[in-house]
């Protein structure tokens, strides 16, 4: 936005050298695995899985966090650029939060699906809610 | 970095204080003009002046009525709150209620004064600032401070109230563990992921952090401050005690002025017994010179209760983190009352016999992280901090209330600053109690009220409300909280109309229940004034002290002067100034000076009288 080049997508950083300033948040779009950068490669693109590495999950987080953190920004004059890291670290924050909880990412995918539960329907129990999970995979498989 | 944006870290403790900077590459902690390393949490007002540290605390048992000490525990909060009103039963200074907002009655130069504890904050946080700007040689203007892990929204902005009436824009506010985990991590930089556990027992707050440390990012994972446990508690119990004790043998009720000085005699048996076994309580003239002892055993049977609740604490941080305690690398421990060998002793045995980390100095690890957090914020490059970075949490949850009573809840604790929530309500007219439903408000149909809540089950506390008109035509709401990395809270509504915002009816609100601006800016210029007040009689107290020391000096020098006549009317100049002085104790400036002057005079002229005759 600041020097008007073409930023490519899912880059939170402007790619120009003499630029590199930080840009507004993804679109809606986007999900909380291409944010955090895991989940399952198919064509080059990162596709939602219940199956994630939570190591890797909480490296790439903590990376992001470092490059988008507002704390880094604080003495920026342009207070565009500490606002856009704010609105960044808040949705990294959002998308760690739900992605690290496994209950909490199923709902998540459930609902990348247009199914969502309401816990009065007491799907609480994770056991059966992994199993589904596990079968629904299976079945895309197959 | 430039000279603007310098910034100073701040530990403003329920007993002590201390300010630290970022100088060289490493934190210097800056000692008071005593020459002390930390500076008692006290403000005094007397006839004549405001006393604020160590001149306020050494005067206490002469002026109890009107010294204020444990100010955190009376920011920001009603003069209803459980904790001020189990403090009012022992604090020798009156708090009353005016404005429905709480304030401290004292007499200052001979007139009743009503203080906000904002204002008091405010002379606390000058005497730090002041003790900073003195070795710096220069001003500075912002600061990073640190609070209790208990610390609610309203408080948070009362601290800040109070840095602006100091002069201070407070860039950032820190739980007190955490600062201190910071400056521990610092120091002993490792590589790979390690769990901190960093145990904080103040004056009277405890307070536990729980944090990953990882490449230099400081992950808070859970925090947990409680603010019936401390130091002051150990002493009540010490107190109440001997009290007992008094009440027993001798029949006598004791003033609040008897109390005070018991207390004293109390916290200082209770340090001794850190490091021996038995404790000589002796207190002059109260019933005839009271003598007796205090064992380590007997105080530690006193407290054993509070004690416990200090292990319940650290298991409560443990589950919030969902951490087992067997995950922990290093349990650090900070809080002048982690001294106590008994509470050293159980946190050992809680963690299975567990070396606990001591080497950090208990009562200023929380400035010196304060003063790092501050170096980073204001663009310091240094290669030590360069990759530094906290992840902060929140100590308490937020949930709105919508107009039919239920409460959904919106940010829960220990969730990772900045963030930001949404969630969309459904509009319904006739009364359910579906979840994620509004009812419009039954009185006006194109109205919804939005009530904002801070805390869970056993403590909620309403922090806000506001309404947003809505359109016949609206299906949905959707309603937002943003919490940024100082907790300011924003709250906004839309209404959704075919699932798009409408333009109309959107309202946003920030909470601030604290001070208004015009009263910030009339504190502001009260806290000049006391500042110009105190610098005039600093100023005068140099001016008799430089006086002093001219006589003194004159005084050694005619010793060795074999002239009689000489040394008798020198003598005699001398003389007449100490009388001067003591009958002056009170003059202004000028007369010192002047007085000094005219000594002077005298003495070169009898000088050269004595010359001239020879």
């Amino acid at each position: 936005w600041k020097c008007n080049s073409e930023i490519d997508y899912l880059s939170i950083h402007c790619n120009r050298k003499d630029c590199g300033v930080i840009q507004n948040v993804f679109p809606n779009d986007v999900t909380y695995f291409e944010i955090l950068g895991v989940g399952k490669k198919v064509n080059g693109q990162l596709q939602p899985t219940y199956d994630i590495d939570s190591d890797q999950l909480r490296k790439n987080f903590l990376l992001l966090q470092q490059r988008v953190h507002p704390d880094s920004y604080s003495t920026k004059e342009d207070r565009q650029e500490y606002n856009y890291a704010s609105q960044q670290s808040s949705l990294i924050n959002k998308a760690y939060q739900v992605l690290r909880d496994p209950l909490s990412r199923a709902k998540y995918m459930l609902k990348l699906n247009n199914i969502s539960i309401s816990e009065s329907e007491s799907l609480q129990d994770q056991e059966l809610l992994m199993e589904i999970l596990d079968v629904r995979e299976q079945l895309e498989e197959a | 970095m430039t000279e603007e944006n310098y910034a100073i870290g701040i530990d403003l403790g329920t007993s002590y204080s201390s300010v630290c900077i970022w100088k060289n590459d490493e934190v210097k902690i800056i000692e008071n003009d005593y020459g002390y390393r930390t500076t008692p949490s006290y403000v005094a007002f007397t006839d004549s002046e405001i006393l604020i540290g160590d001149a306020a605390k050494t005067q206490i048992n002469l002026n109890p009525c009107n010294t204020i000490f444990d100010i955190p525990r009376l920011i920001g909060r009603s003069i209803y709150n459980k904790d001020v009103q189990s403090g009012m039963k022992y604090w020798p200074f009156s708090v009353v209620e005016k404005n429905e907002k709480l304030h401290i009655r004292v007499k200052y130069k001979e007139e009743w004064k009503d203080f906000t504890p904002e204002e008091i904050a405010s002379l606390l946080i000058i005497k730090m600032k002041e003790t900073a700007e003195n070795y710096l040689d220069r001003q500075v203007k912002n600061a990073v401070i640190t609070v209790p892990a208990h610390f609610d929204n309203l408080q948070f902005q009362a601290i800040k109230n109070a840095g602006l009436i100091a002069g201070l824009k407070i860039i950032r506010i820190i739980n007190s563990p955490t600062a201190a985990a910071i400056a521990y991590g610092l120091k002993t930089k490792a590589i790979g992921k390690r769990i901190v556990l960093v145990f904080d027992l103040g004056g009277s707050t405890c307070n536990v952090s729980l944090l990953a440390f990882d490449c230099g990012i400081f992950e808070v994972k859970a925090v947990i401050g409680n603010y019936d446990l401390g130091g002051k508690y150990f002493d009540d119990s010490i107190v109440n005690h001997f009290v007992q004790e008094i009440k027993r043998k001798f029949k006598k009720s004791l003033s609040k002025t008897d109390l005070c000085r018991i207390r004293t005699h109390c916290e200082r048996a209770k340090c001794k017994l850190s490091t021996s076994d038995c404790a000589l309580i002796e207190i002059d003239s109260l019933l005839d010179d009271y003598n007796t002892t205090l064992t380590r055993a007997k105080f530690e049977e006193l407290n054993e209760d509070l004690f416990q609740s200090a292990i319940n604490l650290i298991n409560k941080v443990l589950n919030d983190a969902r951490i087992d305690k067997t995950e922990v690398h290093e349990v650090v421990l900070i809080g002048g009352s982690t001294h106590i060998p008994r509470i050293q002793k159980l946190i050992s045995k809680f963690f299975d016999g567990k070396e606990l980390i001591k080497s950090i100095n208990p009562e200023e690890a929380a400035a010196r992280g304060a003063a790092i957090q501050a170096a980073i914020l204001s663009g310091n490059k240094s290669k030590k901090i360069r990759d530094v970075l906290l992840l902060d949490v929140n100590a308490f949850a937020f949930s709105i209330e919508t107009s039919d009573g239920i409460i959904t809840s919106f940010i829960e604790r220990n969730t990772t600053l900045p963030i930001e929530e949404s969630k969309l309500f459904k509009l319904s007219t006739k009364g359910s109690s579906y979840k994620d439903t509004l009812d419009r408000n039954p009185k006006n149909n194109y109205n919804i009220l939005i009530q904002i809540y801070e805390g869970e089950r056993y403590y909620t506390n309403l922090i806000g409300q506001f309404e947003l008109p809505i359109s016949s035509s609206a299906s949905k709401i959707e309603i937002t909280l943003k919490l940024n990395l100082n907790l300011v809270l924003k709250v906004s509504a839309v209404e959704k109309i075919n699932g798009r915002n409408s333009k109309i009816n959107k309202k946003e609100i920030t909470i601030n229940n604290g001070l208004s601006e015009e009263e910030i800016e009339r504190m502001v210029s009260e806290a000049e004034n006391y500042r110009t007040e105190r610098e005039i009689i600093i100023q005068k107290m140099q001016a008799r002290t430089d006086f002093e020391i001219y006589i003194h000096r004159l005084d050694r020098i005619i010793n060795d002067i074999n002239n009689m006549n000489m040394k008798n009317k020198l003598e005699k100049a001398i003389s007449e100034s100490f009388t001067w002085l003591d009958n002056n104790e009170e003059a202004e400036k000028d007369e010192y000076e002047r007085k000094k002057k005219l000594l002077k005079e005298t003495v070169n002229q009898i000088a050269d009288e004595t010359l001239w005759r020879r």
